[in-house]
């Protein structure tokens, strides 16, 4: 577990300096913003929205399961339990669509680059 | 004069009343048939009903307020088409064609939602706080659904 954690990292950490290079060597003249950057903010939103809909993924699939799980065990709670489905479903879903305009704002309409 | 004020009350809340009661039978006609679902929709819409005219009156303050009309009509779009397509998953019996048709409808409302936001905030250049403010009209109304609902079984345990 603490290897594979250590891989994932390292890949990151290369992907990054790689992607910072060649963002580097294609925007070398007209980009507004420093090439660096630029790739770091690609960067960043490509692992922002990666890690969002990581998470919501995995929440809402417990969720999910939880409910199946209470509807086959309890069918006539499927009432209740769908209700509360509905409220965690779209709770999880909120944050991914908040992660989106973030990711949104920092790629298309990043209030920083003049 | 504050007779007058208290008839104006009246007056307003049995309009809200009957509102919702009209939006609830319609979407009872639209097949949510859970109770509890339909009331949590209908507070929904009615949120968004109330924003609608508020942004419009308002639209002379700037992109703001439609910015917020903007997010609180595509957050209720898409809890809508949620509760319906986990209503049609859970309640109605499996069908390989309803399967095929629930998946698509999911992924074309999330297609539908990122495409919007796409066009809401780099074509458009609305704020985004008004719009984040305008998506989030979603968990307020969950929020201050489950406390009435919490209040109301509280009072009737006491």
């Amino acid at each position: 577990m603490r290897k594979t954690f250590f891989i994932v990292l390292n890949t990151m950490a290369i992907l990054l300096v790689g992607a910072v290079a060649a963002f580097a060597q294609e925007h070398a003249g007209g980009a507004t913003m420093d090439a660096s950057a630029l790739g770091l903010t690609c960067f960043a939103a490509a692992i922002g929205m990666a890690i969002a809909a990581a998470g919501c993924g995995i929440g809402q699939g417990l969720g999910l399961k939880a409910a199946c799980d209470g509807t086959a065990r309890n069918p006539e709670a499927g009432g209740k339990i769908m209700v509360t489905l509905i409220l965690g479903l779209a709770f999880v879903e909120s944050l991914a669509i908040y992660a989106l305009v973030v990711n949104l704002i920092l790629l298309v309409a990043n209030p920083f680059i003049g | 004069m504050q007779t007058q004020g208290t008839t104006m009350m009246q007056q307003a809340r049995a309009m809200a009343g009957r509102l919702s009661h009209g939006v609830e039978a319609k979407l009872y006609k639209r097949g949510f048939t859970q109770p509890a679902v339909r009331r949590l929709i209908t507070w929904q819409v009615l949120v968004t009903l109330a924003v609608l005219p508020a942004g419009v009156l308002f639209f002379w303050l700037g992109l703001w307020p439609l910015a917020f009309v903007a997010g609180s009509l595509l957050a209720t779009f898409n809890f809508y088409f949620l509760a319906k397509s986990l209503q049609q998953i859970v309640f109605v019996k499996y069908d390989r064609q309803l399967l095929v048709s629930v998946l698509l409808r999911f992924y074309g409302r999330l297609g539908i939602t990122a495409v919007a936001l796409f066009l809401l905030i780099v074509w458009c250049r609305v704020p985004v706080v008004a719009l984040v403010a305008g998506l989030s009209t979603v968990v307020a109304t969950i929020v201050v659904w489950g406390g009435a609902r919490l209040f109301e079984q509280n009072a009737k345990e006491a």
